[in-house]
């Protein structure tokens, strides 16, 4: 196998790791903020990139400004879905689970009932492709990476320097010592919902962008991000940088090697076996 | 006096009344024609789940036909005219959905034609309740599977072009505008069907000089075809082969394949060239041709307008998929008619007699017997579209050998 | 008052079984008796999740043995021919198997962590069953599989199962209440009382000497024995198997009729499956919107029904007992 195609595939492995980093940030601080599992943030990452399209496309306006209006709006959403759907069952994982579980389906079928037969993707955020030593990286991938990592730092700040990250913190250590604190553990999961729903909204308009729209496009990418926080542990947001890489690279270098569904069946198989020998996660309980 | 008048009035009454049976014809009388049944036929879509996106063209296309044959006053067998009304199942993109959506279909509606599906599995699905009751179903697309389409289901019919058939066809353009080509890499999604076509997708290459160099399987659920992609363009093949797929993948695996640098032409199957543009975008939709029609070439067959004029008008836009779902239809309405019965094992002796039969994209034969040993392909000229310079345009009719 | 209330809930039971037993006298239509039919089987597997459930591991990888106990039956019966009547044990078996050999090291995972290294497991399973395309035929589908074979006692009866709906139903109306028994019986004996405690809290019931990982094992190894049977009953059923139906959407699917259901109570995956499988059946007339429904019943149930729909009844007497607490004016004892 020659230099060229490792190199092009090691970058490759790079890019894939910043979409699925993407995917997993608000996904991971919904799940060591609230320690709820977010299944509706499938649908929240699909409804976000067609809300992009709708502004960008059907109303004409810029796709950047619209990609910022789509995370608002779909902030605003995480508004309504902390008060109404996960407030109710605090503490009720049973309930939980149902609760988002009917988001997906609900979303899932009024998105595809409404705009399903129409294949659709969103316009390049960046176009023109970069060629350098036999490596070849399209400007918009690159572009995605840049945001992903932008997004993350900001994230980690967040949580580590404001005063609100900090309560995030506290409740994901001990949420009843961080409320006999005085923190208001409702309005910070008010906060970290609309972060979270903001954060899918932009990853759901990059990759829509990338690759492409779809009613169904978040399931798959649900549980790449459900894989990355398992594996940085759950309470970790800087482990999910390590567990996105570790992830993305068996993604991008398996196929090389496998074909067809054994490259799905080995690469969960290691992101297995790391679990088993690090059943709290590579980085447990830290940020 | 009074009684004058009342009797000539009786009388003038009684002559009004009998004009009309004095002045009729009195030699024959034609016995009004019977009021129209109703004929259901059943189809098979996914309305929801992946495949959505592209079966609903489908559905739609069926619809447009039921408007389209019953402004025509149906079809009529012996004296009674019958129109048609199709009812949709969702198959949900799945094989329980299937199953379930052909028992509703066959046992609660009680049709003995149904039309679809699309998918491999799905055909196999459904006809593990069609076959044993002897309903007639017309797939859409076949991969060369033998549980799909083969002796073991008599009852199938397909109507729409397939993997295998247009395979050669395809080589030969691929000899004529490319005259250098000589290396084809092929990218497939790894769903159990490449085990039957690659052996002869491989041999039809060698028999036309052309040597296939790689074959790239991905997983169903693959969302960034990237390596596979790389892993194909590798050994620099001249033409890149796109075998079975949906838009997002195909478009997907394009896009990527101009990002790498890959400037030759890569062939798929049977897709719409306008769901693959979107994906791929305007830059890298070039070079890429695809088994389907055009809509807006003067080339198209006169039913083929026909059928945009009405998609427009109804949906606003027409896609080939809309002829797609209207073949199938209109290809067993023939054959129905021929027959002259509703019975499905008549009418299938009787379709398989048929030396020709008309399809929305030009003539028709029937054939099947040498590649999938059964007499069921409603064969017909393979149409070529194409990707340049990001506008879809049209190639050509292809003539097809009989399969 | 005793004796009424201890004999209502067996003679409820009782009469509900009959009803389900003469069912095919009321209705003849095919597609009813096959929408019951897989509803029955996945009330076997939905059962044995929860019994999986009551030790403490959420799994969701049930599909996934489901699939390993249909697809174990469907190959060796087709290429070696053996009878399904044997096959079906053996799927059960084959499942009960695996679930043992990845058993015993996922239990050094527990509760979330456990659920979601379960989900990838189950997909990795799936993934295999398409690797082994030879055998399998992948996405493509196992067909040629042999229906259950015909009972043939001369003289005393004679049942054809190929092409027959009703006789399907009666074997697997009878397979479900026997599995369902024996779930009952485990779930209330000594090992269900030993899955509850370390349920509730491992480190105690490590420090009263109870082997947890040993428990966990067999809790998993008979919830996936009854998922493997009820999975290769299936396949003899349909005839044809697709990986699709066993990947990690259907089995989170599962986890939902369970919750749905109620996860406390022994009826609660029974209600749930039953409810959560027929009734969107009934909507199939609205075609693309059919979805809705089933997120509709959800979220009434989420917000209505803190226990699921089998808590629903003790709801409601625990609502009328309030009521008629008030209306005893003070005073009185």
């Amino acid at each position: 196998m020659d230099a060229g195609l490792l190199a092009q595939v090691g970058v490759n492995a790079l890019m894939l790791s910043s979409m699925y980093i993407l995917m997993a940030l608000g996904f991971a601080l919904l799940l060591s903020v609230m320690g709820i599992l977010n299944f509706a943030h499938a649908v929240i990452y699909m409804a976000g990139g067609y809300i992009c399209y709708q502004l960008a496309v059907i109303y004409g306006l810029n796709q950047w400004l619209s990609l910022v209006l789509a995370a608002l709006i779909m902030g605003l959403f995480g508004l309504f879905l902390e008060r109404f759907c996960f407030r109710p069952f605090f503490g009720d994982v049973n309930r939980t689970i149902v609760m988002t579980l009917a988001i997906i389906v609900i979303v899932e079928s009024a998105v595809n009932a409404a705009v399903g037969t129409h294949v659709r993707s969103l316009p390049a955020f960046a176009s023109g492709v970069i060629r350098s030593g036999g490596v070849s990286l399209s400007v918009e991938r690159l572009v995605t990476f840049i945001i992903g990592a932008v997004l993350l730092l900001a994230l980690i700040f967040f949580i580590r320097k404001t005063k609100v990250g900090q309560q995030m913190l506290a409740i994901s250590q001990d949420s009843i010592g961080a409320a006999l604190q005085g923190i208001n553990i409702y309005r910070v999961s008010a906060v970290a919902t609309v972060i979270a729903c903001a954060l899918a909204a932009v990853a759901g308009s990059l990759m829509g962008a990338i690759v492409s729209l779809s009613p169904y496009m978040g399931t798959h990418m649900l549980v790449k991000a459900i894989v990355i926080v398992i594996l940085a542990g759950i309470g970790s947001i800087g482990g999910v940088l390590g567990a996105g890489l570790i992830l993305g690279t068996i993604d991008a270098f398996l196929p090389l090697v496998l074909s067809g569904s054994a490259t799905d069946a080995v690469g969960l198989g290691i992101v297995i076996l790391i679990l088993l020998f690090r059943p709290q996660g590579l980085f447990g309980h830290e940020a | 006096m009074k009684r004058l008048l009342i009797l000539s009035s009786i009388c003038l009454v009684l002559v009004l009344a009998a004009l009309p049976f004095l002045t009729a014809c009195p030699a024959e009388e034609e016995p009004p024609p019977p009021p129209p049944e109703t004929l259901k036929i059943g189809a098979l879509v996914s309305l929801t789940g992946f495949c959505s996106a592209s079966e609903v063209l489908i559905w739609e296309g069926v619809q447009l036909f039921e408007e389209w044959i019953n402004e025509q006053g149906g079809i009529t067998i012996g004296e009674q005219p019958y129109l048609i009304e199709f009812v949709a199942e969702d198959i949900q993109s799945s094989a329980d959905g299937t199953v379930a959506a052909a028992n509703k279909l066959v046992y609660d509606h009680g049709v003995k034609f149904v039309v679809g599906p699309v998918l491999p599995f799905m055909i196999t699905a459904s006809g593990t309740i069609t076959e044993p009751a002897g309903v007639i179903r017309v797939a859409y697309y076949n991969c060369g599977t033998p549980d799909e389409y083969g002796p073991n289901t008599p009852y199938t019919f397909v109507c729409n072009d397939t993997t295998l058939d247009y395979m050669t066809p395809n080589m030969q353009y691929m000899k004529e505008a490319y005259p250098n080509l000589k290396t084809i890499s092929v990218i497939t999604p790894d769903d159990g069907a490449p085990a039957f076509f690659e052996p002869v997708f491989n041999q039809k290459a060698a028999d036309e000089g052309l040597e296939v160099v790689d074959w790239v399987l991905w997983p169903l659920d693959t969302t960034d075809f990237t390596t596979f992609v790389v892993k194909a363009l590798a050994p620099n093949p001249d033409a890149l082969f796109l075998i079975n797929g949906w838009p997002i993948h195909m478009g997907s695996i394009l896009k990527i394949a101009r990002e790498m640098g890959f400037t030759g032409p890569v062939f798929a199957c049977h897709e719409d060239p306008y769901d693959i543009r979107e994906v791929a975008g305007v830059e890298a939709s070039t070079e890429f041709y695809v088994h389907n029609v055009m809509m807006d070439d003067p080339e198209m067959t006169d039913m083929i307008k026909e059928i945009k004029a009405l998609a427009e008008a109804k949906y606003g836009k027409a896609s080939p998929t809309h002829v797609w779902g209207w073949n199938a239809c209109y290809c067993l309405i023939q054959a129905i008619e021929e027959a002259q019965s509703l019975d499905p094992t008549v009418v299938r002796d009787s379709w398989e007699e048929m030396t020709s039969i008309d399809t929305a994209y030009g003539d028709g034969r029937l054939g099947g017997l040498d590649t999938y040993g059964i007499n069921h392909t409603v064969s017909y000229p393979m149409p070529l579209s194409a990707l340049q310079d990001g506008e879809v345009v049209w190639i050509m009719w292809q003539e097809v050998p009989l399969p | 008052m005793n004796v009424k209330s201890k004999l209502t809930k067996p003679v409820g039971l009782a009469s509900l079984v009959i009803l389900l037993f003469l069912l095919p006298v009321f209705i003849k239509q095919p597609y009813y008796i096959h929408i019951f039919i897989i509803t029955l089987l996945y009330i076997i597997v939905v059962s044995s999740l929860r019994t999986v459930a009551l030790s403490g591991q959420l799994s969701v990888a049930h599909a996934a043995f489901m699939g390993i106990g249909a697809y174990f039956s469907g190959v060796v019966s087709k290429e070696l021919g053996l009878t399904p009547w044997l096959t079906i044990p053996l799927g059960g078996l084959a499942a009960m198997v695996i679930a043992v050999i990845i058993g015993y090291p996922f239990t050094r995972v527990r509760a979330i962590y456990f659920s979601m290294v379960s989900l990838f497991g189950g997909m990795v399973i799936v993934s295999l069953i398409s690797v082994a395309q030879k055998w399998t035929g992948a996405t493509a589908g196992l067909t040629g599989i042999p229906p259950l074979s015909p009972i043939n006692i001369p003289g005393l009866i004679n049942i054809t199962f190929l092409g027959q709906k009703v006789p399907y139903y009666y074997f697997t109306l009878l397979l479900t209440t026997v599995c369902l028994l024996v779930l009952y019986r485990i779930e209330h004996s000594r090992i269900g009382m030993t899955w509850k405690a370390i349920a509730q809290s491992h480190l105690v019931a490590s420090s009263v000497g109870i082997n947890e990982a040993g428990f966990r094992v067999l809790a998993l190894a008979v919830g996936c024995f009854f998922a493997g049977i009820a999975g290769a009953s299936y396949a003899h059923y349909n005839l044809v198997l697709s990986p699709g139906t066993f990947g990690f959407l259907p089995s989170i699917f599962l986890v939902m009729y369970m919750l749905v259901g109620g996860r406390d109570r022994f009826a609660g995956p029974i209600i749930g499956t039953a409810i959560l499988m027929i009734v969107p059946e009934f909507f199939r007339g609205l075609k693309e919107f059919a979805p809705l429904i089933l997120g509709a019943i959800m979220v009434i149930v989420v917000f209505l029904m803190p226990q699921g729909i089998a808590g629903l009844f003790d709801q409601i007497k625990a609502k009328y007992g309030q009521l008629r607490q008030r209306e005893v004016p003070s005073g009185t004892v």
